[in-house]
């Protein structure tokens, strides 16, 4: 195992202190990193912030081992990340070359890829979810969340019956729109 | 009758019991779309239950503060409600979204929603409801109140039966007793709560009392449905 795992336990503890640590001693190299590639101060921050909510998603369930330091790692999905965002805003022509800029070499990063993959999946799930409406968004989440949907009828004022037809209408609307999207 | 949805919902929680489960499991094999579909909810559901079984709230927060912290340690000059822009702009595309979704959007800004039934696998027929869904979206809406009048006096914590008792008002196009009804349901927390806000708006509106309208239109989340045809209301009001 190699001594950085340290980082990815204090994501994935989430501990508050070394979070801090992570941020003390890799904010500056990738707000740096970013700002050289057209990017802001704050898209830096904003893109340091989602890769580790990725890292930790991704460590969460999944038996991850760093095979590299935490640092490279890092600057890896960081900048997927950015040029993800770049391309989507166009601010880049999506090219072999500007694809090179970005490549590690690393044997580990094909499974790397397929891991972050299934997160960006997962966030892309959970940015659809947040498109439907407030009661069917709150439908889905209380069912899944919760066991007893007896009990979640009741506090919603509804009935248990009315809240099986909303809940199996509801994930119909998220399917269609996950069908829609190609995430899958 | 059920509907596909229903029954691969029902398969998932595990609701489908003895004879019923061995003919759906038939069908699942029998049928590869039907097993897609299978797979495509459980995954989905599997990764949300996932996601709201996670700690992230918890390690956004510490994330805010350690960046806080550390561009106050770098001398940065940048202010701290800049955190919020990204914020903003999320705000900015979900309102965009919404725009564009409306352009596509036929369905009737004054139209009532179609009442839903509670018919589902294993449950006692509720009657007088299932009467008052009939009456309601045959817009025979005097008989559906009547019916729905005798479940509130039953179970008055069912706000589900108000609602829909409130729109029968709303149906009829009485605007005075529709504003009396919806007003308590819009200023509750239930998940009527913005459909009541929409509906009541309509009201206002329809009574002259634009103000209201376009303050209450104002309070309904652009995503869904209601939030669609809210801010397309909105539009037509100013």
């Amino acid at each position: 195992m190699h001594i950085d795992q340290i980082y990815i336990q204090y994501l994935k503890d989430n501990d508050s202190k070394g979070i801090q640590l992570i941020y003390n001693k890799y904010a500056r190299q990738i707000v740096t990193l970013i700002q050289k590639n057209s990017g802001t101060e704050d898209d830096g921050y904003d893109i340091l912030q989602e890769s580790l909510v990725d890292i930790y998603h991704m460590a969460r369930e999944r038996n991850f081992e760093l095979t590299t330091s935490f640092g490279s790692f890092l600057a890896l999905v960081c900048k997927r990340k950015w040029l993800n965002v770049l391309k989507k805003n166009q601010k880049i022509q999506v090219t072999k070359a500007s694809d090179d800029l970005f490549h590690i070499e690393d044997h580990s990063q094909h499974e790397w890829e397929e891991m972050l993959s299934q997160v960006d999946k997962e966030n892309k799930v959970m940015g659809l979810l947040d498109t439907l409406g407030k009661s069917c968004q709150e439908i889905i989440k209380r069912c899944l969340a919760e066991k007893h949907q007896e009990q979640i009828a009741e506090s919603m004022g509804i009935s248990y019956a009315y809240l099986r037809k909303k809940k199996s209408e509801c994930m119909a609307s998220l399917i269609q729109k996950v069908k829609q999207s190609g995430i899958f | 009758m059920e509907n596909r949805a229903e029954k691969i919902q029902d398969y998932i929680d595990g609701l489908l019991l003895g004879e019923e489960l061995i003919q759906f499991e038939k069908q699942i094999a029998e049928d590869e779309d039907l097993k897609v579909e299978v797979s495509l909810q459980q995954e989905l559901q599997g990764i949300i239950r996932s996601r709201l079984n996670s700690n992230e709230k918890i390690l956004r927060t510490h994330m805010q503060n350690a960046r806080i912290l550390s561009q106050s340690t770098k001398g940065s000059s940048k202010k701290v409600y800049k955190l919020y822009l990204p914020i903003a702009a999320v705000a900015c595309l979900l309102v965009f979204f919404s725009l564009f979704l409306l352009r596509n959007s036929d369905s009737g800004l004054y139209d009532l929603p179609t009442m839903q039934s509670e018919i589902v696998r294993g449950q006692e027929e509720n009657v007088s409801y299932e009467h008052a869904v009939k009456a309601f979206n045959n817009k025979e809406y005097e008989q559906a109140r009547t019916m729905l009048d005798i479940l509130i006096t039953a179970d008055s914590t069912i706000v589900q039966y108000q609602y829909y008792a409130a729109l029968t008002y709303f149906g009829e196009e009485n605007w005075a007793q529709s504003i009396q009804e919806l007003t308590p349901l819009a200023e509750g927390k239930s998940i009527f709560a913005d459909e009541a806000k929409y509906y009541l708006a309509v009201a206002y509106h329809k009574t002259e009392q634009k103000d209201k309208a376009i303050a209450l239109l104002n309070e309904i989340p652009a995503q869904g449905k209601v939030g669609q045809k809210a801010s397309k209301l909105l539009k037509e009001l100013k």
